[in-house]
Formats: structure tokens, sequence, C-alpha cells
């Protein structure tokens, strides 16, 4: 179909456009010749195409609609418009980019950091590096050690694996040495998840343990996996309202109420103790706001991702405590397996951090300072006025 | 008319529902905590069905990649193999069997770790690339932010510095807090006026 010219401002428009995309003004179409070919329904003329139907037309002659009324619009409205119609007519492309054949700047300098990190890596792992002190605890994790060594015995623990399994390397330490704490003074764990990987994630924490700590935890009788909770913060406000209707099996199809330790749980607050491994500050907040307020005496406890620490901290230091205990990335992890003694799980990994950390650290300071020279040399060659 | 009645019902429901959650929260009565457990109970249901859809819909959209030969299919026929194994080893041995554990231990860990190794090598790059691109105050301060954060985690002999670690405790505790808290108290005014506009049914997106 051809273009539509504007009455207002006499250019061009595509022709499904009812407003002229350039000054706004209504757009009065061409009438189509086939309109007017209609076949009358009834009468003489009935079935007979080709001929102008004189009632129709006549009942159509009505006086114009008055278009005065200009639609005020500004320049950036215009542009948006346009941008619009550009963006639903083409859909967006990425721009293509011819490369350039062998290896660019970029790609080396990528592959260069890589490697440069991969040597700290490794050199921390295969080289002992005493030098690097494990860190000392703080009141955090005394507390969070304190609620540990306190626990009865066949006390029930609920232990929620809510982090995604590339954080296992950051939170596995610490919950090696949590969970040898717990099985060794004859706690009963029970392991959930709101994380459909979080069911094997707790599995893996077990074997983890049994290879490090060379014994056999085997369940239900040293703990219990319920398994998967759906839902995300309604599935734990459900587990909170009915724990054994939301968990009626375990999750290979058990049954696990009647065991002797899960016998008088009834709610959550029936545990002795509740701790969260979390990588995600909304999962963490999920387990506080919809767990957490229900739990009486029960101390709730966290473990979690360096990334996660700061939005958890505020609820271990409001008052009443909301959270009774915290331990924080590697370097929590290391510093609780100073304070209790355990097993050395983070020693392993703690020099090969520090390096890598240090490595980082002095790529950011180097490269930052060359691109401070370079953008200084960029905007000099450009002369004064920048451009 | 069965449009209204229908609108009525959907409407009626969804304040019914929201209402006896909310009210579970203030009022302890064994009526309207027997409610609420039902309902949330069909509410974990319905996330485990959506998820079983979302899983079939992943197949079925691999699978017409796979017989409408589309470039790039080899990685949809990829995932069809690895979905079928998984899903056969968790349906046969359990979802914490030995089959199960192995898959986890040496296919998924690995590679999402590797991610997260990449990502180290894009952040570090990126922080660099910042100060060329845009050499202000602002990048700076982020820089400066950055360095402290990963130096003062760390415990090397020779940079144990205690200010350090005292900076990044103070960076952690107060402008990051700060920054967060904010964002937070936006999210939550809005999902307390989603929540009402949908409680009093002024917002229907049900309806859709």
């Amino acid at each position: 179909m051809s273009e539509v010219q504007c009455s207002h401002c006499g250019k061009e428009n595509p022709p499904d456009l009812e407003i002229c995309q350039h000054c706004q003004s209504p757009l009065v179409a061409p009438q189509q010749p086939e309109e007017l070919a209609d076949v009358p329904p009834e009468g003489p003329l009935s079935e007979l195409t080709g001929i102008i139907p004189i009632e129709s037309a006549v009942n159509e002659i009505t006086i114009p609609k008055p278009y005065s009324v200009k639609v005020r619009v500004s320049e950036s409205q215009r542009a948006n418009v346009r941008l619009l119609e550009n963006l639903t007519k083409e859909g967006v492309r990425p721009p293509s980019r011819e490369r350039a054949p062998g290896v660019t700047i970029q790609q080396a300098l990528r592959i260069l950091t890589a490697m440069a990190l991969i040597l700290a890596i490794s050199w921390g792992i295969i080289f002992d590096t005493p030098s690097f002190q494990l860190p000392s605890a703080d009141a955090r994790i005394s507390e969070f050690s304190e609620h540990i060594i306190t626990l009865p015995e066949s006390a029930p623990v609920l232990l929620a694996f809510e982090y995604e399994p590339g954080f296992s390397s950051e939170l596995e330490p610490s919950m090696t040495i949590i969970l040898d704490q717990l099985l060794s003074r004859g706690a009963y764990p029970v392991l959930v998840s709101t994380t459909p990987t979080g069911v094997v994630q707790g599995q893996r924490a077990i074997g983890l343990l049994n290879q490090k700590a060379g014994r056999v935890y085997e369940a239900p009788s040293d703990y219990i996996n319920l398994g998967y909770i759906p839902g995300g913060a309604t599935g734990l406000n459900s587990f909170n309202a009915g724990i054994r209707s939301t968990f009626p099996l375990e999750a290979n199809g058990n049954q696990v109420w009647a065991l002797p330790p899960l016998q008088n749980v009834n709610s959550l607050s029936d545990f002795n103790l509740v701790i969260v491994f979390t990588d995600s500050t909304e999962t963490a907040r999920s387990w506080i706001e919809q767990v957490g307020t229900d739990l009486q005496d029960t101390p709730l406890l966290m473990v979690a991702s360096a990334q996660a620490e700061p939005l958890i901290n505020p609820y271990y230091n409001s008052d009443p405590r909301q959270v009774d205990g915290l331990i924080a990335g590697l370097a929590g992890g290391a510093a609780y397996e100073t304070y209790t003694g355990g097993m050395e799980v983070s020693r392993p990994l703690w020099g090969a951090f520090n390096m890598s950390v240090v490595v980082a650290a002095g790529l950011i300071l180097f490269g930052g300072l060359v691109s401070v020279i370079g953008a200084a040399y960029k905007s000099e060659s450009n002369g004064p006025s920048g451009h | 008319m069965i449009g209204i009645i229908k609108r009525y019902i959907l409407v009626g429901t969804a304040i019914i529902a929201g209402m006896v959650i909310l009210l579970g929260y203030f009022i302890k009565l064994p009526a309207i905590d027997s409610a609420r457990t039902i309902l949330l109970n069909w509410a974990i249901i319905l996330a485990a069905v959506a998820l079983i859809i979302g899983l079939v819909n992943l197949l079925v959209v691999h699978s017409r990649k796979i017989i409408d030969k589309k470039s790039g299919n080899v990685y949809s026929v990829i995932l069809l193999v690895s979905f079928t194994i998984t899903l056969l080893v968790g349906l046969i041995s359990g979802p914490t069997s030995q089959g199960s554990l192995w898959i986890f231990n040496n296919v998924q860990v690995p590679i999402e770790t590797s991610l997260l190794g990449i990502l180290a090598v894009v952040l570090i790059l990126g922080a660099v690339r910042l100060l060329y691109r845009q050499p202000t105050s602002f990048s700076l301060i982020f820089m400066i932010a950055a360095l402290v954060i990963l130096l003062g985690t760390v415990s090397v002999p020779w940079i144990n510095v205690s200010w350090l670690s005292s900076a990044r405790s103070w960076i952690t505790r107060v402008p990051v807090v700060a920054g967060a808290r904010g964002i937070l108290m936006g999210v939550v005014l809005g999902t307390v006026a989603t929540g009402l506009r949908v409680l009093i049914g002024a917002d229907r997106p049900y309806e859709d």
C-alpha cells in the first residue's frame, strides 16, 4: 500500500498509522474503491456487484468530525514515540561487530587475569602457607558455638540448605565442622531446603563429613533428609504453619514422624536449634520473617556467604536478636575452626583464598592506575575541548 | 452475566484467601489456623505443579528446536539427554541416592563453581575498565571501596594492617547496609501497596 500524506505538514507516513508520526495530527486515509463496491442485501439490485449502494452512501454522509485540536507533544515525546515505533517495528538488533583476526587486547587481558588467578590459587594449594594465619573469632562466632555445645543428646536440629552449588567451597568448611559437632554430640539433624538442589546439597554435606571424619553417619538412624519445600517464602510459611502436614514423608518416601527423636516435634519451635546455610539475603530474610518470628526460645543461627553478610548482620545486632549467631564466608568458617579447634577444613583453602584475593587486588590497583593514565593521555591527545 | 459472576467469584476467592492468611498472623484461632494451613498447602502444591509445567515447557521448546533444526540445536540435544538421564536416576534410585550425588558432585558443582570463577575474572576486568571509561570521583570511590573490602578480608602478613580490617567492617556495616535498607524499604512499601490493592480487589492480576 502507498504512503499516506499528512494534510497538516505534508510529510509521508506509513499507511497503517492513524496519527502523523511527524506532527501528530490525525491522518485521513484515502478511501479505497473496494469500500464502495458493496453488494446490496435486498431490493431490486440485490446480488448485483459493481454498483454504488445509494442508500448506505447517503446515510454515511455526515458532517465531518472537527479535528481542530492538535495534540500537544514536546520534542522529547516525539522522539520517544519514534523510538517506540522503531522498537516495535523492527525489534532490537544487537550491533554487529566485525571481529579482528587473532587475539584482541580484551581477550589477552582476560586470559592473563585468569592465569594470574589460577597461578595464585595453585600456589596457595600446592605450597603449605602457614604464614596466612586463620582469623580470630568474634562474638557472633563464639555465641554460635555456645548454642551447639549446650545441646542435649538426641536433640532435633533443623538444618536448611539454601545455597547454590557454586557456593559450596565457601560454605562447606564451616558446615562440615558444625555437622561434626552436632553428630558427635548425638544431636539429630533434620535436613530441608527451599531450593531444588538443596536436597542433594544436604546429602553431599553428610558425605563430605563421612569422608573427612572417617565415620559412617546414615539416615534415618543418625539424621533425616525431609527434602524440598516448593513455593519459596509461601512454602516456608506453610512449613511453619504445619510441619507434619507439609512433610508427611521424607525425601525418599519413608515415614518420618514415628522416629524416636522426632516423636515430640509438632512445630518448628519444638526443634532445639534451627541453622540456615545460605548464599542469599532473600532466603535469609524469608527464614527470619516466616519462621524466626514463631520460634519462641529456639535459637535461629545463620551460616551465610560473604555476599549476604552485610544484610544479615543487622538482624544479629537487633534487640531482641532475630539471628542468634552468624558465621559469614570462608573467613568466618576459618575463624570458627580456630575457635572450636575442630577438623582442619578451612586451613587448606585459606592460603589459596588469601593469595587469590591479594592478586585480584593487585590487578585492580595496577590496572586502575594504567587506566587513569590512559584516560588522561586520551583526553590530552583529543585536545583541550575534549573532543 | 457469566463474566460478571466469574469476576465476583475470582475477586471474592482472592480477597478471602488473602484475609485468612493475613488474619492468621494477628489472631490465634484454631479455625483460622486450619484454614490458613490448608490454603498454604494448596499454594505449595500449585508451586510444585508450576515447576513441573516449567519443565514440560522447557522440554517442548527444546524438542521443537531439534525438530525444526534451528541453529544451536545441538545444545538442545545435550539438554534433553542430560535431563532424561538425571530424571531417570532420580526416579529409579531416589533424589539422595549415590547416582544423583555422582551427577551433582561431578557435573553441577564444577560447572556452577567455574561460572563463579569466570565471574571473578570479568569483575576484575570490569573494575579496571571502569576508570578508563568513566574516570570520575565515584568510580574512584568504588575502586577504593573494592580494594579495602578485598584486602580487609585477608590476613596476609605483610599487608595485615588493622585499619584495613576496621575500614572493611565499617563499609559493610554502615554504607552498604544503609543503601540496601533504603532499597528494601522501597520494596516493602511497594509490596504493602500491591498487597492492599489485591486485598481490596483494586488489582486483579488473576484475571489476565
